[in-house]
Protein backbone atom coordinates (compact mmCIF):
# COMPACT_ATOMS: atom_id res chain seq x y z
CA UNK A 1 0.00 0.00 0.00
CA UNK A 2 1.92 3.24 -0.76
CA UNK A 3 2.14 5.93 1.66
CA UNK A 4 -0.70 8.24 0.07
CA UNK A 5 -3.63 5.95 0.54
CA UNK A 6 -2.19 4.53 4.00
CA UNK A 7 -2.17 8.21 5.20
CA UNK A 8 -5.71 8.73 4.27
CA UNK A 9 -6.93 4.98 6.26
CA UNK A 10 -8.33 5.99 9.38
CA UNK A 11 -6.79 4.32 12.38
CA UNK A 12 -9.61 2.14 13.65
CA UNK A 13 -9.76 2.95 17.27
CA UNK A 14 -11.10 6.62 15.69
CA UNK A 15 -13.49 5.50 13.35
CA UNK A 16 -17.12 6.92 13.72
CA UNK A 17 -19.46 4.85 11.36
CA UNK A 18 -16.89 3.18 9.97
CA UNK A 19 -15.21 5.63 7.86
CA UNK A 20 -14.94 9.10 9.42
CA UNK A 21 -12.35 9.97 12.22
CA UNK A 22 -13.78 10.97 15.53
CA UNK A 23 -11.07 13.58 16.16
CA UNK A 24 -11.88 15.94 13.56
CA UNK A 25 -15.80 15.66 14.34
CA UNK A 26 -15.41 18.95 17.07
CA UNK A 27 -13.38 20.90 13.76
CA UNK A 28 -16.21 19.85 11.18
CA UNK A 29 -19.13 20.96 14.40
CA UNK A 30 -17.23 23.93 14.00
CA UNK A 31 -17.25 25.07 10.25
CA UNK A 32 -21.10 23.79 10.03
CA UNK A 33 -21.80 26.34 13.38
CA UNK A 34 -20.17 29.21 11.43
CA UNK A 35 -21.76 28.36 8.44
CA UNK A 36 -25.51 27.88 10.22
CA UNK A 37 -24.82 31.32 12.22
CA UNK A 38 -24.26 33.03 9.53
CA UNK A 39 -26.92 31.81 6.62
CA UNK A 40 -29.74 30.95 8.62
CA UNK A 41 -29.52 32.31 12.27
CA UNK A 42 -28.73 35.85 11.84
CA UNK A 43 -30.89 36.34 9.24
CA UNK A 44 -33.29 34.71 11.02
CA UNK A 45 -32.95 37.04 14.06
CA UNK A 46 -32.69 39.81 11.95
CA UNK A 47 -36.06 38.78 10.63
CA UNK A 48 -37.61 37.74 14.24
CA UNK A 49 -36.83 41.78 15.51
CA UNK A 50 -39.58 43.55 14.64
CA UNK A 51 -39.49 46.26 12.25
CA UNK A 52 -41.67 49.61 13.14
CA UNK A 53 -43.61 51.33 10.47
CA UNK A 54 -42.07 53.96 9.02
CA UNK A 55 -42.95 57.36 10.91
CA UNK A 56 -44.26 60.12 8.92
CA UNK A 57 -41.42 62.94 7.88
CA UNK A 58 -38.94 60.37 7.70
CA UNK A 59 -36.19 61.00 5.07
CA UNK A 60 -34.63 58.13 3.22
CA UNK A 61 -31.00 59.21 1.34
CA UNK A 62 -29.62 57.87 -2.19
CA UNK A 63 -26.60 58.35 -3.74
CA UNK A 64 -26.15 61.31 -5.73
CA UNK A 65 -27.50 63.85 -2.66
CA UNK A 66 -30.88 62.62 -3.65
CA UNK A 67 -33.54 62.20 -1.33
CA UNK A 68 -36.88 61.11 -1.07
CA UNK A 69 -39.80 60.51 2.23
CA UNK A 70 -41.08 56.97 2.46
CA UNK A 71 -45.32 57.28 2.61
CA UNK A 72 -45.61 56.50 6.88
CA UNK A 73 -46.79 53.28 7.69
CA UNK A 74 -44.64 51.60 4.79
CA UNK A 75 -42.03 49.02 5.62
CA UNK A 76 -38.29 48.85 4.71
CA UNK A 77 -37.50 45.67 2.63
CA UNK A 78 -34.07 46.14 4.73
CA UNK A 79 -33.25 49.02 6.91
CA UNK A 80 -31.45 51.38 4.78
CA UNK A 81 -27.72 51.96 6.34
CA UNK A 82 -26.02 55.46 4.67
CA UNK A 83 -26.77 56.81 1.71
CA UNK A 84 -28.01 53.99 -0.52
CA UNK A 85 -27.93 53.32 -4.59
CA UNK A 86 -31.78 51.67 -4.13
CA UNK A 87 -34.54 51.32 -1.36
CA UNK A 88 -37.17 49.10 -1.51
CA UNK A 89 -40.25 49.47 0.43
CA UNK A 90 -43.94 47.55 0.94
CA UNK A 91 -47.28 48.44 2.20
CA UNK A 92 -50.26 45.96 1.64
CA UNK A 93 -48.39 44.09 -1.30
CA UNK A 94 -47.26 46.91 -3.06
CA UNK A 95 -43.66 47.24 -3.33
CA UNK A 96 -41.99 50.82 -4.33
CA UNK A 97 -38.33 50.22 -5.67
CA UNK A 98 -36.45 54.04 -5.97
CA UNK A 99 -32.67 54.36 -7.15
CA UNK A 100 -30.46 57.04 -7.87
CA UNK A 101 -27.38 56.73 -10.78
CA UNK A 102 -25.12 58.77 -12.89
CA UNK A 103 -26.99 59.87 -16.25
CA UNK A 104 -26.59 62.45 -18.50
CA UNK A 105 -29.97 62.39 -20.38
CA UNK A 106 -33.69 63.59 -20.48
CA UNK A 107 -36.06 61.64 -18.22
CA UNK A 108 -37.42 60.04 -21.46
CA UNK A 109 -34.13 58.72 -22.29
CA UNK A 110 -33.23 57.15 -18.61
CA UNK A 111 -37.10 55.54 -18.89
CA UNK A 112 -35.75 54.07 -21.68
CA UNK A 113 -32.52 52.62 -20.60
CA UNK A 114 -33.94 51.19 -17.48
CA UNK A 115 -36.43 49.41 -19.44
CA UNK A 116 -34.43 48.25 -21.96
CA UNK A 117 -32.39 46.58 -19.63
CA UNK A 118 -35.57 44.70 -17.70
CA UNK A 119 -36.71 41.34 -18.27
CA UNK A 120 -39.18 41.17 -15.44
CA UNK A 121 -41.71 43.40 -16.67
CA UNK A 122 -43.01 45.04 -20.22
CA UNK A 123 -43.46 48.47 -20.79
CA UNK A 124 -47.04 49.69 -22.24
CA UNK A 125 -49.25 52.62 -22.53
CA UNK A 126 -47.69 56.21 -23.70
CA UNK A 127 -44.83 58.14 -21.64
CA UNK A 128 -46.75 61.02 -19.56
CA UNK A 129 -44.90 63.66 -18.38
CA UNK A 130 -45.04 63.97 -14.28
CA UNK A 131 -43.23 66.41 -11.64
CA UNK A 132 -41.35 66.26 -8.72
CA UNK A 133 -42.60 68.37 -5.99
CA UNK A 134 -38.89 69.92 -6.26
CA UNK A 135 -40.40 70.81 -9.89
CA UNK A 136 -37.52 68.39 -11.84
CA UNK A 137 -39.22 67.06 -14.76
CA UNK A 138 -39.73 63.63 -15.11
CA UNK A 139 -41.62 60.91 -17.07
CA UNK A 140 -43.71 57.73 -16.36
CA UNK A 141 -44.90 54.80 -17.90
CA UNK A 142 -47.05 51.75 -17.31
CA UNK A 143 -45.58 48.61 -16.95
CA UNK A 144 -47.00 44.98 -16.51
CA UNK A 145 -45.22 41.41 -15.35
CA UNK A 146 -46.62 37.76 -15.58
CA UNK A 147 -48.97 39.09 -12.00
CA UNK A 148 -48.45 42.45 -11.61
CA UNK A 149 -48.58 46.03 -12.95
CA UNK A 150 -47.19 49.31 -11.83
CA UNK A 151 -45.82 52.11 -13.51
CA UNK A 152 -42.16 53.26 -13.66
CA UNK A 153 -40.60 56.78 -13.27
CA UNK A 154 -37.48 58.28 -14.55
CA UNK A 155 -36.29 61.82 -13.69
CA UNK A 156 -32.99 63.55 -13.95
CA UNK A 157 -31.23 66.59 -12.94
CA UNK A 158 -27.41 67.83 -13.98
CA UNK A 159 -26.13 64.56 -14.61
CA UNK A 160 -28.12 62.32 -12.07
CA UNK A 161 -30.87 60.64 -12.47
CA UNK A 162 -33.81 58.98 -10.52
CA UNK A 163 -35.67 55.79 -11.10
CA UNK A 164 -38.52 54.52 -9.54
CA UNK A 165 -41.10 51.48 -9.81
CA UNK A 166 -44.25 51.00 -7.73
CA UNK A 167 -45.49 47.58 -8.93
CA UNK A 168 -48.02 45.09 -7.30
CA UNK A 169 -51.08 43.19 -8.29
CA UNK A 170 -53.55 45.44 -9.99
CA UNK A 171 -56.59 45.32 -7.44
CA UNK A 172 -53.84 46.26 -4.61
CA UNK A 173 -52.01 48.64 -6.41
CA UNK A 174 -55.17 51.10 -6.74
CA UNK A 175 -55.22 51.36 -3.08
CA UNK A 176 -51.86 52.95 -2.50
CA UNK A 177 -51.41 55.55 -5.37
CA UNK A 178 -52.19 58.12 -3.74
CA UNK A 179 -48.66 57.24 -0.84
CA UNK A 180 -47.30 56.27 -4.55
CA UNK A 181 -47.94 59.72 -5.81
CA UNK A 182 -46.21 61.50 -2.52
CA UNK A 183 -43.10 59.49 -2.40
CA UNK A 184 -42.77 60.99 -6.17
CA UNK A 185 -43.46 63.90 -5.63
CA UNK A 186 -40.82 63.85 -2.61
CA UNK A 187 -38.02 62.87 -4.42
CA UNK A 188 -35.19 65.61 -3.82
CA UNK A 189 -32.02 66.59 -6.00
CA UNK A 190 -28.87 68.21 -4.16
CA UNK A 191 -29.89 67.04 -0.43
CA UNK A 192 -33.09 66.43 2.22
CA UNK A 193 -32.89 69.80 2.29
CA UNK B 1 21.41 11.87 8.70
CA UNK B 2 19.21 9.27 10.06
CA UNK B 3 16.31 7.57 8.21
CA UNK B 4 14.28 8.19 11.33
CA UNK B 5 14.94 11.83 11.20
CA UNK B 6 14.04 12.12 7.39
CA UNK B 7 10.78 10.06 7.97
CA UNK B 8 9.96 12.21 10.61
CA UNK B 9 10.41 15.09 8.34
CA UNK B 10 8.22 13.67 5.55
CA UNK B 11 5.60 12.50 8.37
CA UNK B 12 5.34 16.07 10.02
CA UNK B 13 5.47 17.80 6.20
CA UNK B 14 2.41 15.59 4.58
CA UNK B 15 4.49 16.28 1.71
CA UNK B 16 4.88 12.47 0.90
CA UNK B 17 0.36 12.55 0.40
CA UNK B 18 -1.58 13.11 -2.44
CA UNK B 19 -4.22 15.37 -2.17
CA UNK B 20 -7.30 14.03 -3.25
CA UNK B 21 -10.96 15.52 -3.19
CA UNK B 22 -13.53 13.22 -3.92
CA UNK B 23 -13.70 11.53 -0.57
CA UNK B 24 -17.46 10.36 -0.16
CA UNK B 25 -16.99 8.47 3.17
CA UNK B 26 -15.31 11.90 4.65
CA UNK B 27 -18.77 14.51 5.88
CA UNK B 28 -16.06 17.35 5.11
CA UNK B 29 -16.09 16.55 1.50
CA UNK B 30 -19.98 16.57 1.53
CA UNK B 31 -20.58 20.13 3.59
CA UNK B 32 -17.41 22.02 1.30
CA UNK B 33 -18.98 20.58 -1.30
CA UNK B 34 -22.69 21.47 -0.87
CA UNK B 35 -21.54 24.89 0.17
CA UNK B 36 -19.91 25.95 -2.82
CA UNK B 37 -22.60 24.51 -5.30
CA UNK B 38 -24.69 26.80 -3.15
CA UNK B 39 -22.30 29.72 -3.38
CA UNK B 40 -22.73 28.71 -7.33
CA UNK B 41 -25.90 29.22 -7.75
CA UNK B 42 -26.38 32.04 -5.94
CA UNK B 43 -23.44 33.37 -7.85
CA UNK B 44 -25.36 32.38 -10.85
CA UNK B 45 -28.36 34.20 -9.56
CA UNK B 46 -26.28 37.25 -8.95
CA UNK B 47 -24.36 37.41 -12.94
CA UNK B 48 -27.69 35.88 -14.13
CA UNK B 49 -29.09 39.89 -14.93
CA UNK B 50 -25.99 40.79 -16.01
CA UNK B 51 -26.71 39.11 -19.59
CA UNK B 52 -28.38 43.17 -20.01
CA UNK B 53 -24.68 44.36 -19.77
CA UNK B 54 -22.40 41.85 -21.48
CA UNK B 55 -19.90 45.05 -22.04
CA UNK B 56 -19.52 45.06 -18.69
CA UNK B 57 -19.67 41.58 -17.28
CA UNK B 58 -16.82 40.74 -20.18
CA UNK B 59 -14.49 43.33 -18.75
CA UNK B 60 -14.71 42.82 -15.36
CA UNK B 61 -13.89 39.41 -15.88
CA UNK B 62 -11.11 40.40 -17.91
CA UNK B 63 -9.95 43.01 -15.24
CA UNK B 64 -9.96 41.26 -12.44
CA UNK B 65 -8.01 37.93 -14.14
CA UNK B 66 -5.47 40.29 -15.45
CA UNK B 67 -5.40 42.05 -11.78
CA UNK B 68 -5.22 38.57 -10.21
CA UNK B 69 -2.55 37.66 -12.43
CA UNK B 70 -0.16 39.42 -10.14
CA UNK B 71 -1.15 37.71 -7.03
CA UNK B 72 -0.54 34.23 -8.05
CA UNK B 73 2.45 35.05 -9.65
CA UNK B 74 3.69 36.57 -5.96
CA UNK B 75 1.84 33.67 -4.06
CA UNK B 76 3.51 31.05 -6.03
CA UNK B 77 7.08 32.60 -6.55
CA UNK B 78 6.89 33.54 -2.68
CA UNK B 79 6.23 29.38 -2.05
CA UNK B 80 9.88 28.74 -3.12
CA UNK B 81 9.68 25.30 -1.80
CA UNK B 82 6.88 24.62 -4.15
CA UNK B 83 5.19 22.45 -1.97
CA UNK B 84 1.57 23.71 -2.20
CA UNK B 85 -0.48 21.07 -4.49
CA UNK B 86 -2.57 23.51 -7.25
CA UNK B 87 -5.51 21.52 -6.25
CA UNK B 88 -5.83 22.35 -2.92
CA UNK B 89 -5.06 26.09 -4.11
CA UNK B 90 -8.18 25.75 -6.07
CA UNK B 91 -10.51 24.26 -3.41
CA UNK B 92 -9.23 27.18 -1.18
CA UNK B 93 -9.88 29.64 -3.92
CA UNK B 94 -13.55 28.32 -5.12
CA UNK B 95 -14.41 28.53 -1.07
CA UNK B 96 -13.47 31.70 -0.96
CA UNK B 97 -14.86 32.91 -4.01
CA UNK B 98 -18.35 30.90 -3.92
CA UNK B 99 -19.27 29.49 -0.40
CA UNK B 100 -17.72 32.02 1.50
CA UNK B 101 -18.72 34.93 -0.14
CA UNK B 102 -22.13 34.18 -1.16
CA UNK B 103 -23.59 31.49 1.49
CA UNK B 104 -22.05 32.58 4.13
CA UNK B 105 -20.69 36.90 4.33
CA UNK B 106 -23.45 38.08 2.29
CA UNK B 107 -26.84 37.11 4.09
CA UNK B 108 -24.50 37.40 7.34
CA UNK B 109 -23.05 40.76 7.13
CA UNK B 110 -26.60 41.65 5.71
CA UNK B 111 -28.17 40.25 8.89
CA UNK B 112 -25.88 41.90 11.43
CA UNK B 113 -26.31 45.53 10.01
CA UNK B 114 -29.60 45.09 9.71
CA UNK B 115 -29.79 44.65 13.52
CA UNK B 116 -27.54 47.17 14.08
CA UNK B 117 -29.68 49.72 12.38
CA UNK B 118 -33.08 48.38 13.99
CA UNK B 119 -31.55 48.37 17.48
CA UNK B 120 -28.64 50.81 17.73
CA UNK B 121 -29.48 53.40 15.02
CA UNK B 122 -29.29 54.16 11.36
CA UNK B 123 -26.47 56.09 11.84
CA UNK B 124 -24.65 53.76 13.93
CA UNK B 125 -24.87 51.07 11.17
CA UNK B 126 -23.47 53.00 8.58
CA UNK B 127 -20.32 54.41 10.37
CA UNK B 128 -19.38 51.37 12.56
CA UNK B 129 -21.53 48.84 11.08
CA UNK B 130 -18.69 47.82 8.76
CA UNK B 131 -15.84 47.15 10.75
CA UNK B 132 -17.38 45.75 13.31
CA UNK B 133 -19.44 43.39 11.12
CA UNK B 134 -17.37 42.58 8.00
CA UNK B 135 -14.22 41.71 9.58
CA UNK B 136 -16.27 39.06 11.86
CA UNK B 137 -18.75 37.98 9.42
CA UNK B 138 -15.88 37.72 6.50
CA UNK B 139 -12.85 36.58 8.36
CA UNK B 140 -14.82 33.18 10.34
CA UNK B 141 -16.19 32.54 6.73
CA UNK B 142 -13.41 32.28 4.67
CA UNK B 143 -11.40 30.58 8.25
CA UNK B 144 -14.22 27.81 8.23
CA UNK B 145 -12.98 26.94 4.54
CA UNK B 146 -9.34 26.62 5.52
CA UNK B 147 -10.67 24.16 8.40
CA UNK B 148 -12.62 22.21 5.77
CA UNK B 149 -9.48 21.95 3.57
CA UNK B 150 -7.67 20.47 6.60
CA UNK B 151 -10.37 18.32 6.91
CA UNK B 152 -9.96 17.18 3.41
CA UNK B 153 -5.87 17.15 3.41
CA UNK B 154 -5.11 16.45 6.89
CA UNK B 155 -1.80 14.93 5.79
CA UNK B 156 -0.88 18.01 3.68
CA UNK B 157 -1.65 20.92 5.93
CA UNK B 158 0.28 21.02 8.66
CA UNK B 159 2.13 23.69 8.85
CA UNK B 160 1.92 27.72 9.18
CA UNK B 161 3.18 28.02 5.74
CA UNK B 162 0.42 25.54 4.12
CA UNK B 163 -2.13 27.37 6.04
CA UNK B 164 -0.09 30.95 4.91
CA UNK B 165 -0.62 30.19 1.09
CA UNK B 166 -3.76 28.60 1.38
CA UNK B 167 -5.34 31.16 3.07
CA UNK B 168 -3.93 33.25 0.55
CA UNK B 169 -5.35 31.74 -2.18
CA UNK B 170 -9.05 31.54 0.02
CA UNK B 171 -8.96 35.12 0.77
CA UNK B 172 -8.26 36.16 -3.24
CA UNK B 173 -10.68 34.08 -4.10
CA UNK B 174 -13.16 35.99 -1.64
CA UNK B 175 -11.58 39.14 -3.06
CA UNK B 176 -12.13 38.67 -6.89
CA UNK B 177 -15.50 37.38 -6.40
CA UNK B 178 -16.46 40.14 -3.95
CA UNK B 179 -14.98 42.82 -6.67
CA UNK B 180 -16.81 41.42 -9.43
CA UNK B 181 -19.78 42.30 -7.68
CA UNK B 182 -18.77 45.69 -7.00
CA UNK B 183 -17.76 46.47 -10.81
CA UNK B 184 -21.02 45.13 -12.11
CA UNK B 185 -23.24 46.62 -9.34
CA UNK B 186 -21.76 50.59 -10.55
CA UNK B 187 -22.60 49.35 -13.69
CA UNK B 188 -26.52 48.53 -12.40
CA UNK B 189 -26.51 51.60 -10.20
CA UNK B 190 -25.93 53.92 -13.28
CA UNK B 191 -28.56 52.62 -15.26
CA UNK B 192 -26.33 50.61 -17.43
CA UNK B 193 -25.76 54.34 -19.20
CA UNK B 194 -21.91 54.35 -18.75
CA UNK B 195 -20.68 50.84 -18.28
CA UNK B 196 -16.81 50.80 -19.04
CA UNK B 197 -16.09 53.76 -17.34
CA UNK B 198 -18.23 52.57 -14.43
CA UNK B 199 -16.28 49.23 -14.32
CA UNK B 200 -12.65 51.11 -14.76
CA UNK B 201 -13.46 53.56 -12.08
CA UNK B 202 -14.70 51.20 -9.61
CA UNK B 203 -11.76 48.65 -10.77
CA UNK B 204 -8.78 51.21 -10.04
CA UNK B 205 -10.32 52.12 -6.58
CA UNK B 206 -10.91 48.32 -5.31
CA UNK B 207 -7.41 47.45 -7.16
CA UNK B 208 -5.57 49.91 -4.56
CA UNK B 209 -7.30 48.95 -1.83
CA UNK B 210 -6.97 45.12 -2.99
CA UNK B 211 -3.50 45.29 -2.12
CA UNK B 212 -4.02 44.74 1.43
CA UNK B 213 -7.33 42.98 1.49
CA UNK B 214 -8.78 39.65 1.68
CA UNK B 215 -5.68 37.83 -0.01
CA UNK B 216 -3.22 39.25 2.66
CA UNK B 217 -6.26 38.68 6.07
CA UNK B 218 -6.97 35.37 5.26
CA UNK B 219 -3.03 34.52 4.55
CA UNK B 220 -2.40 35.58 8.44
CA UNK B 221 -5.10 34.02 9.71
CA UNK B 222 -3.98 30.83 7.60
CA UNK B 223 -0.81 30.92 9.00
CA UNK B 224 -2.14 30.88 12.98
CA UNK B 225 -4.67 27.78 11.93
CA UNK B 226 -1.69 25.91 10.02
CA UNK B 227 0.52 26.39 13.18
CA UNK B 228 -2.46 25.25 15.47
CA UNK B 229 -2.30 21.84 13.35
CA UNK B 230 1.28 21.35 12.57
CA UNK B 231 3.04 22.09 16.17
CA UNK B 232 2.14 19.40 18.05
CA UNK B 233 4.81 19.72 20.24
CA UNK B 234 4.43 22.70 21.76
CA UNK B 235 0.69 22.84 24.12
CA UNK B 236 -2.71 23.31 23.15
CA UNK B 237 -3.09 26.43 25.05
CA UNK B 238 -0.44 27.64 23.46
CA UNK B 239 -0.70 26.33 19.45
CA UNK B 240 -4.38 28.46 20.40
CA UNK B 241 -3.55 31.12 21.25
CA UNK B 242 -0.56 31.71 18.18
CA UNK B 243 -3.59 31.01 15.98
CA UNK B 244 -6.26 33.30 18.18
CA UNK B 245 -3.53 35.70 17.71
CA UNK B 246 -3.42 35.76 14.34
CA UNK B 247 -6.98 35.49 13.36
CA UNK B 248 -7.52 38.72 15.92
CA UNK B 249 -4.72 40.60 13.95
CA UNK B 250 -6.40 39.94 10.24
CA UNK B 251 -9.83 40.83 11.92
CA UNK B 252 -8.41 44.50 12.62
CA UNK B 253 -6.28 45.05 9.80
CA UNK B 254 -9.87 44.11 8.19
CA UNK B 255 -11.34 46.42 10.16
CA UNK B 256 -9.07 49.31 10.23
CA UNK B 257 -9.92 49.38 6.14
CA UNK B 258 -13.32 48.79 6.53
CA UNK B 259 -13.66 51.82 9.45
CA UNK B 260 -13.07 54.76 6.70
CA UNK B 261 -16.13 56.11 7.22
CA UNK B 262 -15.93 55.97 10.93
CA UNK B 263 -12.47 57.21 11.57
CA UNK B 264 -12.41 59.97 8.72
CA UNK B 265 -9.67 57.81 6.54
CA UNK B 266 -6.83 57.65 9.36
CA UNK B 267 -7.50 53.74 9.87
CA UNK B 268 -6.77 53.30 6.61
CA UNK B 269 -2.71 54.16 7.58
CA UNK B 270 -3.27 51.43 9.97
CA UNK B 271 -4.15 48.75 7.83
CA UNK B 272 -1.25 49.81 4.84
CA UNK B 273 1.21 49.79 8.41
CA UNK B 274 -0.50 46.61 10.22
CA UNK B 275 -0.92 44.46 7.02
CA UNK B 276 2.26 44.95 5.31
CA UNK B 277 4.19 44.26 9.00
CA UNK B 278 1.78 41.60 9.61
CA UNK B 279 2.30 39.88 6.29
CA UNK B 280 6.16 39.44 6.36
CA UNK B 281 6.00 38.74 10.26
CA UNK B 282 3.81 35.83 9.45
CA UNK B 283 5.98 34.89 6.18
CA UNK B 284 8.89 34.85 8.49
CA UNK B 285 7.12 32.95 11.02
CA UNK B 286 5.76 30.41 8.86
CA UNK B 287 9.00 30.06 6.70
CA UNK B 288 10.59 28.37 9.57
CA UNK B 289 9.64 25.35 10.11
CA UNK B 290 9.41 24.33 5.86
CA UNK B 291 13.24 25.50 5.87
CA UNK B 292 14.29 22.92 8.40
CA UNK B 293 12.05 20.09 6.64
CA UNK B 294 14.35 20.88 3.59
CA UNK B 295 17.43 20.78 5.16
CA UNK B 296 16.67 17.14 7.14
CA UNK B 297 15.99 15.82 3.61
CA UNK B 298 19.22 16.62 1.67
CA UNK B 299 21.46 16.27 4.73
CA UNK B 300 22.53 13.31 3.11
CA UNK B 301 23.44 14.56 -0.33
CA UNK B 302 25.56 17.43 1.38
CA UNK B 303 27.16 14.57 3.33
CA UNK B 304 28.03 12.58 -0.39
CA UNK B 305 28.55 15.99 -2.11
CA UNK B 306 25.55 15.96 -4.47
CA UNK B 307 24.98 19.87 -3.08
CA UNK B 308 27.43 21.96 -1.69
CA UNK B 309 26.43 23.14 2.02
CA UNK B 310 26.20 26.57 0.85
CA UNK B 311 23.96 25.85 -1.44
CA UNK B 312 21.59 24.21 1.20
CA UNK B 313 22.35 27.49 3.22
CA UNK B 314 21.00 29.16 0.52
CA UNK B 315 18.27 26.69 0.04
CA UNK B 316 17.00 26.56 3.96
CA UNK B 317 18.07 29.99 5.07
CA UNK B 318 15.96 33.37 4.77
CA UNK B 319 15.13 35.06 2.07
CA UNK B 320 18.25 37.02 2.01
CA UNK B 321 20.56 34.17 2.14
CA UNK B 322 19.69 33.17 -0.66
CA UNK B 323 19.64 36.24 -2.60
CA UNK B 324 23.41 36.95 -0.96
CA UNK B 325 24.42 33.63 -2.28
CA UNK B 326 22.97 34.27 -5.65
CA UNK B 327 24.51 38.01 -5.76
CA UNK B 328 27.96 36.42 -5.02
CA UNK B 329 28.49 34.76 -7.78
CA UNK B 330 30.30 36.19 -10.63
CA UNK B 331 27.79 37.67 -13.38
CA UNK B 332 23.46 36.83 -13.85
CA UNK B 333 24.69 33.91 -16.03
CA UNK B 334 26.51 32.52 -13.02
CA UNK B 335 23.43 33.65 -10.75
CA UNK B 336 20.85 32.11 -13.26
CA UNK B 337 22.74 29.09 -13.32
CA UNK B 338 23.23 29.00 -9.46
CA UNK B 339 19.45 29.48 -9.05
CA UNK B 340 18.70 26.73 -11.72
CA UNK B 341 20.76 24.41 -9.41
CA UNK B 342 18.83 25.55 -6.52
CA UNK B 343 15.46 24.82 -8.30
CA UNK B 344 16.71 21.53 -8.96
CA UNK B 345 17.57 20.43 -5.66
CA UNK B 346 14.64 21.23 -3.93
CA UNK B 347 12.81 18.85 -6.92
CA UNK B 348 15.60 16.49 -5.15
CA UNK B 349 13.80 17.11 -1.81
CA UNK B 350 10.53 17.17 -3.39
CA UNK B 351 11.21 13.67 -4.98
CA UNK B 352 12.68 11.82 -1.38
CA UNK B 353 9.91 13.56 0.78
CA UNK B 354 7.06 11.61 -1.96
CA UNK B 355 8.39 8.12 -1.93
CA UNK B 356 10.33 8.51 1.30
CA UNK B 357 12.91 6.53 -0.74
CA UNK B 358 16.64 8.75 -1.03
CA UNK B 359 17.70 6.03 -3.13
CA UNK B 360 14.80 4.98 -5.22
CA UNK B 361 14.28 6.02 -8.93
CA UNK B 362 12.58 8.93 -8.22
CA UNK B 363 15.23 10.39 -6.08
CA UNK B 364 17.71 8.91 -8.95
CA UNK B 365 16.20 10.43 -11.49
CA UNK B 366 16.14 13.83 -9.72
CA UNK B 367 19.83 13.86 -8.64
CA UNK B 368 20.53 13.01 -12.41
CA UNK B 369 18.57 16.24 -13.31
CA UNK B 370 20.54 17.99 -10.63
CA UNK B 371 23.85 16.88 -12.49
CA UNK B 372 22.33 17.80 -15.62
CA UNK B 373 21.87 21.14 -14.56
CA UNK B 374 24.73 21.69 -12.72
CA UNK B 375 26.42 20.40 -16.19
CA UNK B 376 25.11 23.51 -18.01
CA UNK B 377 27.27 25.78 -16.55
Amino acid sequence: MEAGQLGQRVPVEHRVWGVFDRRYVPALLVVIAVALLWAVVMPAVDEAISQDEIAAGTVTTLTHDVSFSPAPGWVYDGVPVGSQTGVTVFSSGVRFTIQSGRFKGSAEQLLAQVSSHEDDYKVTGDVRSLQTGQNVPGAATQIYGHDFSGALFAFTQDGVGVSAVADGPANLLGRQTRDVAGMIASIRFGGAG
Amino acid sequence: MSAAARASAIAESGWAYPVRFFQPQNPAFWVYALLVAGGAFAFYDLARPLAAYPTAAVLSVVLLGVYALPFIWFITHADRFAREPVKLALLGFAWGGLAATWVLAVPGNDAVLSIYAKLVSVDFAASWGPPLTAPLVEESSKYAGLILLFLLARNHVRSAYDGLLLGAFTGLGFQLFEDFEYLTSAVVANFGASQVEDVVSTFVLRGVTGLWSHALYTALAGAGLGYFIGARERSRGHRFAVAAGFLLAAMIIHGSLDAVVATGGWSVALTVVAGTGGIVFAWRFAERRQRTWIGVLLADDVAAGTITADELRALTGRRKDRKAYLKAKPGRRAARHARHVLGAAADLAARIAATDDPLGPDAVAARAELARVRALK
